[in-house]
């Protein structure tokens, strides 16, 4: 699909997400945080001898582990015992035998991009898990102001709020949503694919792109 | 010469070959361009030769029961808007030197009124003989010219929405202080101060047979002349050809009850604020330099040079819009105060610009001193810092005819009615602000240059400053729960147009391509009044050219 088309998807990105389109996008999601891994601005880390709690309960979508192959080793999840997801109402409603989860958002379904985070099988060279610090961003794109761009956003369209809704309207299939967002910008704004957020208007790949990142970082922000 | 109508014998009789009412812009240029033609010009000015005097200037006061007079954030009275000394408006005037747009003088379908009946091109060379009386070099708003002239940067790349044009700023040029020399040496042009013209004289109401004046003292003249200029401003043109009923009841040149109507302004309201992308080269233009004159008599004095944004013309017949313009100032992001206090602030966006742009964010402070508290292990500090982009915003109102001057039951100390003004915008105005905000905003994002806000009616009055310190443009704050799109408070630029336009016919206005009356022979109006659309420009450039060629005009019929 091209990018037009994505853009155009803007007021019905989740109405027309076929279930293959969103497995691609929960790939390219899972991508996306090997993307930031990768390129060091910032990962997800995951405890590596917690790989049954971090399955999730339902989800006939869940990746095989050929599917995740490309996750990297850092991606983890903060971790915690079953049952204290209460702070995560949403989280827990849904996914109550989870036991990885994000902390609760204002953002409506910020909460559910956790169930793509959980499913990444854990690499054999992670790091010990450390509670207190199980996300973590570096440097680079995840800044407090994208993050608050991307919720933002999310506010406005929480029919996208989805990280595979997102992934696909963006067009990120290699999980570069920096890259996409920088392709995609001037001519989302030459041919109007625009998005108003708090009055600022933001080209839609951009928009998603932030909260994208917002999702991934939901933990912190 | 001057004279002090105070001193002058009651009841005095002044002859002269023109008379002009009103001692502004208009009325300076005019009566100075007619010197040593061979014809005797009386100009008559209400205040003296500084102001403001209150008790003449409270007669400019009004009723004001349209919509809110003012700026968005003060509502002010009529007599607050308008000077009435020697000079005019002059006397607060900025100086910014525009010419109209094309679309200007276009016949539009999509508008009721709208068109001038003179071609863009009739006034190309009136804007620049207007140049030398405003101080600056020429008229020349072309981007190109002035790179290649001083050396500033090309301008942004024109596309079909919107365009680059330059203008210059005169320095503080107050036409009353300025040319009071030139009024006084010239020997056939006779400057009576003090002298408030309340009624002019018609037997038939196709000609003015006198001009009668009191002074707020009491004393009583007339002046009578071959041809009469009301040149005393948008709203006291009218008022003045209301109230002289000697004829008609309903005033002077008012047949088909056109004196006073289609009022209009620059519409002018904080929309929201903006973030560079990159400190391009190109913003240098925007945000403007000084110049200096190399030639002729203001040799050596400096003016401005300024690039503004504006959609074109084209833009505004195809999507049957309304002009606007946008002038940017640029200052870096501010330290340690909010900009908004909810949803997302320019500090934000510039997170997210810096992260998708395609060059290096602009410089500016950093950011990381006011950025919001996060546990986040931002790289932000290592980045450079944003730059803030602000819009001044002017655009075009739609002429209605119930937008208008009429007279109040109330007088003034000289026993004139005082003006009713009902000012008049509707969700037409709004709609084409926001679209033509919303159009900048994707061009300048298609661009490279950065983004912009579109709050319209969310800037409020704030207790913190914004970009500029010094608080030309500060106190601004964001209130989300005010925004809407259909029902914002706009302000006005203090331009006050149209309520004598120039029409093909009668039926449409009140003057013809001349400037003369429609309905009378001898009786001439410069000013803002006969602007036959308002456009984007601000006014007081084209005032001045149009009492140039008012000049050439008389002189070719009266000698």
């Amino acid at each position: 699909m091209s990018d037009n088309h994505y853009a155009h998807a803007d007021m019905s990105a989740s109405e027309h997400t076929s279930p293959r389109a969103r497995r691609m996008g929960r790939r390219a999601f899972l991508g996306f945080a090997a993307a930031l891994t990768a390129a060091g601005v910032g990962w997800l880390t995951r405890r590596r001898d917690s790989p049954d709690t971090t399955r999730p309960a339902t989800g006939t979508e869940a990746p095989t582990s050929s599917q995740i192959s490309e996750i990297p080793s850092q991606t983890t999840l903060k971790e915690q015992p079953a049952g204290s997801a209460a702070d995560s109402p949403a989280g827990s409603a849904s996914s109550p035998a989870a036991s990885t989860t994000v902390e609760s958002s204002d953002v409506p379904g910020i909460d559910e991009a956790q169930d793509h985070l959980e499913e990444p099988e854990p690499a054999d060279d992670t790091e010990p898990f450390d509670v207190s610090e199980s996300v973590k961003i570096h440097e680079g794109a995840a800044t407090a102001g994208v993050i608050a761009v991307g919720k933002a956003y999310l506010r406005t369209r929480p029919d996208e709020a989805d990280p595979a809704t997102l992934m696909t309207a963006l067009g990120a299939t290699d999980g570069d949503v920096v890259a996409a967002a920088r392709r995609s910008r001037a001519g989302d704004f030459a041919s109007g694919r625009t998005v108003n957020v708090d009055g600022w208007i933001l080209s839609s790949s951009e928009a998603r792109a932030a909260a994208l990142i917002a999702l991934a970082c939901a933990e912190k922000c | 010469m001057l004279s002090d109508a105070r001193d002058l014998p009651n009841d005095s009789l002044i002859e002269a070959d023109v008379c002009i009412i009103g001692g502004g812009p208009a009325g300076i240029v005019l009566a100075l361009e007619l010197q040593q033609s061979g014809l005797r010009t009386v100009l008559l000015e209400s205040g003296g030769t500084t102001g403001p005097d209150p008790a003449t200037q409270r007669l400019h006061e009004g009723e004001s029961v349209g919509e809110h007079v003012g700026s968005v954030m003060h509502k002010l009275p009529l007599d607050a808007i308008r000077l009435r000394w020697l000079g005019g408006t002059t006397n607060h005037w900025a100086g910014y030197c525009r010419k109209l747009e094309p679309v200007d003088f276009e016949q539009r379908d999509h508008l009721e009124i709208s068109g001038w009946p003179i071609e863009r091109a009739e006034l190309e060379p009136y804007w620049q003989r207007a140049a030398s009386w405003c101080h600056i070099t020429d008229s020349s708003d072309d981007p190109e010219q002035w790179r290649r002239r001083i050396g500033l940067p090309a301008a942004l790349p024109a596309t079909a929405a919107v365009h680059t044009k330059a203008f210059q700023i005169a320095p503080l040029v107050r036409f009353g202080e300025v040319y009071l020399g030139d009024l006084d040496a010239a020997s056939d042009v006779e400057t009576v101060l003090w002298a408030n013209a309340t009624d002019l004289a018609s037997d038939s109401g196709r000609s003015v047979s006198a001009v009668h004046v009191r002074t707020l003292g009491g004393n009583r003249l007339k002046v009578q002349a071959s041809a009469y200029v009301l040149a005393a401003g948008g709203l006291e043109n009218p008022r003045l050809l209301l109230a002289s009923t000697s004829a008609d009841p309903a005033g002077l040149g008012n047949g088909h009850d056109q004196v006073g109507r289609y009022f209009c302004e620059h519409l002018q309201v904080p929309m929201g604020f903006g973030v560079l992308e990159a400190e391009r080269e190109e913003l240098l233009g925007y945000v403007g330099t000084e110049t200096t004159i190399r030639s002729g008599r203001f040799a050596g004095r400096s003016h401005g040079v300024k690039y503004t944004l504006a959609l074109t013309s084209e833009h505004v017949l195809e999507a049957s819009t309304l002009g606007l313009e946008a002038q940017f100032l640029v200052e870096p992001l501010p330290v340690g105060v909010p900009m908004q206090t909810e949803g997302l602030n320019a500090v934000d966006v510039a997170d997210l610009v810096a992260l998708t742009a395609d060059r290096p964010p602009a410089s500016g402070l950093s950011l990381q001193a006011y950025r919001r508290s996060s546990s986040v292990d931002s790289a932000s500090a290592d980045r450079p810092p944003a730059s803030g982009l602000s819009l001044q915003v002017l655009a075009e109102q739609r002429l209605r005819p119930d937008s208008r001057v009429t007279l109040s039951a109330r007088r003034d100390a000289l026993g004139m009615r005082r003006i009713r003004l009902d000012w008049r915008y509707g969700p037409s105005d709004r709609a084409a602000l926001v679209s033509g905000l919303r159009t900048m905003a994707e061009e300048l994002g298609a661009m490279g240059l950065g983004r912009l806000q579109v709050i319209p009616g969310g800037v409020t009055l704030g207790s913190a400053h914004f970009f500029d310190p010094q608080g030309l443009i500060n106190l601004f704050a964001v209130d989300f729960d005010r925004v809407s799109e259909h029902d914002f408070l706009i302000g006005m630029g203090y331009h006050h147009m149209c309520t004598t336009r120039m029409s093909e016919t009668a039926e449409r206005g009140v003057v013809n391509s001349d400037c003369r009356v429609h309905e009378m022979d001898n009786l001439w109006i410069a000013g803002s009044s006969v602007f036959a659309t308002g456009g984007v420009a601000t006014p007081t450039f084209t005032i001045v050219a149009l009492a140039i060629r008012l000049a050439d005009h008389l002189k070719q019929i009266l000698l």
